[in-house]
């Protein structure tokens, strides 16, 4: 090589290499999310000392505006840019007729990408039914129950039914699961009677937390995947998610009634009533296309109602 | 592998040096090469690495027959099946789902009820880029059957990685002019190559990200509950995330590319000086636009058939723009208002004696992109409805963050009319500091980066198309 190259090259394995030694927990954490490698289980404790006190010490970079959040106020969504901490009772609505949510409707939306593509639907319904109800949409993409160090989302929950007195959250999450979950020095091979179990323990902790707040949960089942190893996770998380759902009293929606059932081959279309195909999964044959998400959040919606209820 | 993940830096680290350790041994480094992009491409979808590589050998093989006869007839009919070949492939992995729709609504509105089956198609990622790569390659070769050309630099070009995901569009004739060039396979202008990337990072990770996260996204995903100041906030920070987001990701493979040896084609001019829309499409993505001009526009006839054809033209080669970018109404709405505007100023300019100051020229111009942008971020056609309804709601309620937004876009304005002097002088910064100085700004400001930028690897808007 000539110097030219050398130099570029010594610059870039310098700025790489420290920079991944002052992020290293950060991109353990990136790498546990993204293919389910835990660099820590390798590397000592101590190479991580520097990067956990940065990242006690620093903070954070901005955080998506989430649904109720806006930082520039919209038109009719109690003060700007701040909570609705009293929205105001009995709306245009009558509480017991409008099913499973009182009339200080209060709803978290959690969840991964699969939220991301129902919440924004759902809540816009959800506005002109409750104009005085608070919506929340925390989903994040690359997010679910198996990595805990990312996002741990039954904490995150928890949290913000302490915080912001949600009366009702709805999950909607999957894909990024079928992988085995670590915790501490265990690991749960994925699939196994284990992992199922300890899988199960992370909806429970959710479902236990809910019950004892008296915070009602809607938890949206998964559709049928291309992807094999996401087929067989849904089979089993949508057993996990139903009889749990089932035993604490909980609302548990499935999108199979919508769009097949697990035990059919994927199909990235359904038919209409007139017998025409409906396209309603997106081209990854994970995720949903609009008509797709307009139909879950519809159901969503009609759950949310009680028009299902009646 | 995202330029912009942990793994594309690491893999950085064993991939240059082997790269430029081959400089010596011209085909072995362009095999590397290859091999690379077709790992990087095999990393996003594996069927798709191998649909890339039979593109690849049909584009040759159809490069040999336009190139190996005499015969005008036999030269212009492989030109004709390529082109076709090419566009049929384009429209179905892209455009099927769109059309079948289309004709469905139109089949079931003149009351015949036809069965149009859905399949289960995914477009390989980057295809809109290297198919419009392919058609410049047949072109070079129908317009040059002189040139000699390899299938390991047939497939080199059209998976060259810098630019087989989003561009910017690398026309044939210039990519083998640099081939067989003596630049090359090492890096080149590296001052320029460092400020190219440091800057693509800063605008993809910190600002983009920013103005997404903080403006963008709640608007258009909740276009109902917006007012003026929340909507205009949304387009006027989606206006300078979309520059951001896809100039930052051509100034990250532009300096990659400097650094394989390869200059790669200017894409953007600072769009936002631009005092109309002509003057707009001559700044914003400038490979695609030339591509359309010279593809589309100037086949059609461009302005050489009189003015009312010309205009025509103008807005039908707007319209594929627009549907270039996606199988959306969205986009092809974006475009044709684009194509209308244009059409207008020509109207304008024939009609009228009317001069315009350039301030108040640039401020409509921007205005006008602005408006356009809701169609082009918004979901469908009714959240862009519902979102341009929403401005009438007018509560004044400005915050801190609408300030933010202003300042921003103060110092972007500002600083977009000095670019070349800025370029200028931070590249000679670079030129001049030491190895040491060097290396320690660089350390920090990547710290710094990883500090400001989103947690997990954000998605170019243009790796979509």
């Amino acid at each position: 090589m000539r110097s030219g190259p050398k130099k570029i090259f010594l610059i870039a394995v310098v700025a790489i290499l420290i920079n991944a030694f002052f992020w290293l927990d950060s991109v353990d954490a990136y790498l546990n999310a993204q293919y389910h490698v835990t660099l820590s289980e390798y590397l000592p404790d101590a190479l991580f000392k520097p990067s956990l006190t940065l990242k006690k010490i620093l903070p954070k970079g901005p955080e998506k505006v989430t649904a109720e959040q806006p930082t520039v106020a919209p038109s009719n969504s109690g003060a700007p840019g701040k909570l609705t901490d009293s929205p105001s009772r009995g709306g245009t609505l009558q509480t017991k007729e409008r099913g499973v949510l009182d009339a200080q409707v209060r709803v978290l939306f959690a969840g991964d990408s699969m939220m991301q593509g129902v919440a924004p639907i759902a809540i816009s319904s959800l506005r002109k039914i409750y104009p005085d109800g608070y919506f929340e949409d925390l989903s994040k993409q690359s997010t679910g129950l198996t990595v805990n160090r990312y996002l741990d989302w039954p904490e995150t929950i928890k949290a913000q039914i302490a915080q912001k007195n949600f009366n009702t959250v709805v999950i909607f999450l999957g894909p990024n699961d079928p992988w085995d979950i670590v915790d501490g020095k265990q690991r749960y091979k994925f699939p196994s009677l284990e992992w199922e179990n300890k899988y199960r323990s992370r909806v429970k902790e959710v479902l236990d937390y809910a019950s004892a707040h008296k915070v009602k949960i809607i938890w949206i089942g998964l559709s049928s995947m291309r992807d094999d190893r996401l087929q067989k996770g849904a089979v089993i998380q949508n057993k996990v998610f139903k009889e749990e759902m089932n035993s604490y009293g909980f609302t548990y929606i499935s999108t199979e009634d919508l769009f097949g059932g697990l035990d059919q081959p994927f199909k990235n279309y359904i038919y209409d009533a007139g017998g025409k195909e409906l396209v309603v999964r997106a081209s990854d044959g994970t995720h949903y296309s609009p008509q797709g998400l307009r139909m879950i959040s519809s159901k969503l919606v009609s759950v949310i109602a009680g028009s299902e209820n009646k | 592998m995202s330029f912009l993940s942990p793994e594309f830096a690491f893999f950085s680290l064993f991939f240059f040096p082997i790269y430029w350790a081959l400089n010596s041994h011209k085909k072995l480094q362009s095999l590397f090469l290859t091999s690379i992009s077709f790992f990087i491409y095999f990393c996003f979808s594996k069927i798709f690495a191998l649909v890339l590589f039979l593109f690849c050998l049909y584009i040759w093989a159809m490069g040999i027959w336009i190139a190996s006869t005499n015969l005008n007839r036999k030269r212009v009919l492989g030109f004709a099946v390529g082109l076709m070949v090419l566009i049929l492939v384009l429209i179905f992995f892209k455009y099927f789902e769109l059309i079948r729709q289309t004709s469905l609504s139109i089949l079931s509105f003149l009351g015949l009820n036809v069965f149009l089956p859905a399949l289960d198609i995914v477009a390989p990622a980057g295809i809109s880029f290297f198919t419009f790569q392919a058609i410049t390659y047949l072109t070079w070769r129908y317009r040059n059957p002189e040139e000699r050309v390899s299938v390991l630099d047939t497939t080199l070009y059209l998976s060259f990685w810098p630019t087989l995901f989003a561009g910017p569009i690398f026309r044939a004739q210039d990519f083998f002019k640099q081939l067989s060039g003596p630049n090359v396979g090492l890096p080149m202008e590296i001052s320029k190559a460092i400020y190219f990337i440091l800057l693509g990072l800063l605008q993809k990770l910190v600002f983009a990200n920013w103005l997404q996260n903080t403006y963008v996204d709640h608007a258009f995903e909740y276009p109902d509950i917006q007012n003026f100041i929340s909507v205009f906030c949304a387009v006027l920070a989606y206006s300078l995330q979309i520059f951001l987001d896809f100039s930052g990701y051509t100034l990250i493979v532009t300096g990659l590319g400097l650094l394989l040896g390869y200059t790669l084609p200017i894409n953007f001019r600072q769009p936002y000086l631009a005092i109309n829309l002509q003057d707009f499409w001559r700044r914003w993505h400038i490979s695609l636009s030339t591509f359309i001009r010279d593809y589309v526009y100037i086949p059609l006839g461009g302005n050489r058939k009189g003015f009312t054809r010309e205009q025509m033209n103008l807005l039908l080669a707007m319209v594929l723009s627009g549907l270039w970018h996606g199988a959306s109404y969205t986009f092809i709405l974006w475009g044709f208002l684009h194509g209308l505007g244009a059409v207008f100023l020509n109207l304008l300019h024939r009609w009228s004696k009317v001069q315009v100051p350039p301030l108040a020229s640039r401020f409509f111009t921007l205005l006008f992109i602005g408006f356009a942008w809701i169609f082009f971020r918004s979901s469908n056609i009714d959240d862009a409805w519902i979102l341009i309804g929403s401005a009438f709601h007018f509560k004044l309620s400005i915050g801190w963050n609408v300030f933010s937004l202003l300042l921003f876009s103060t110092i972007f304005f500002a600083l977009s009319s000095r670019a070349s002097q800025l370029q200028t002088y931070f590249v000679g910064l670079i030129e001049v500091s030491g190895l040491a100085v060097l290396t320690i700004s660089i350390v920090a400001i990547a710290f710094l980066l990883v500090l400001l930028g989103p947690s997990g690897v954000p998605n170019f808007i243009y790796y979509r198309f």
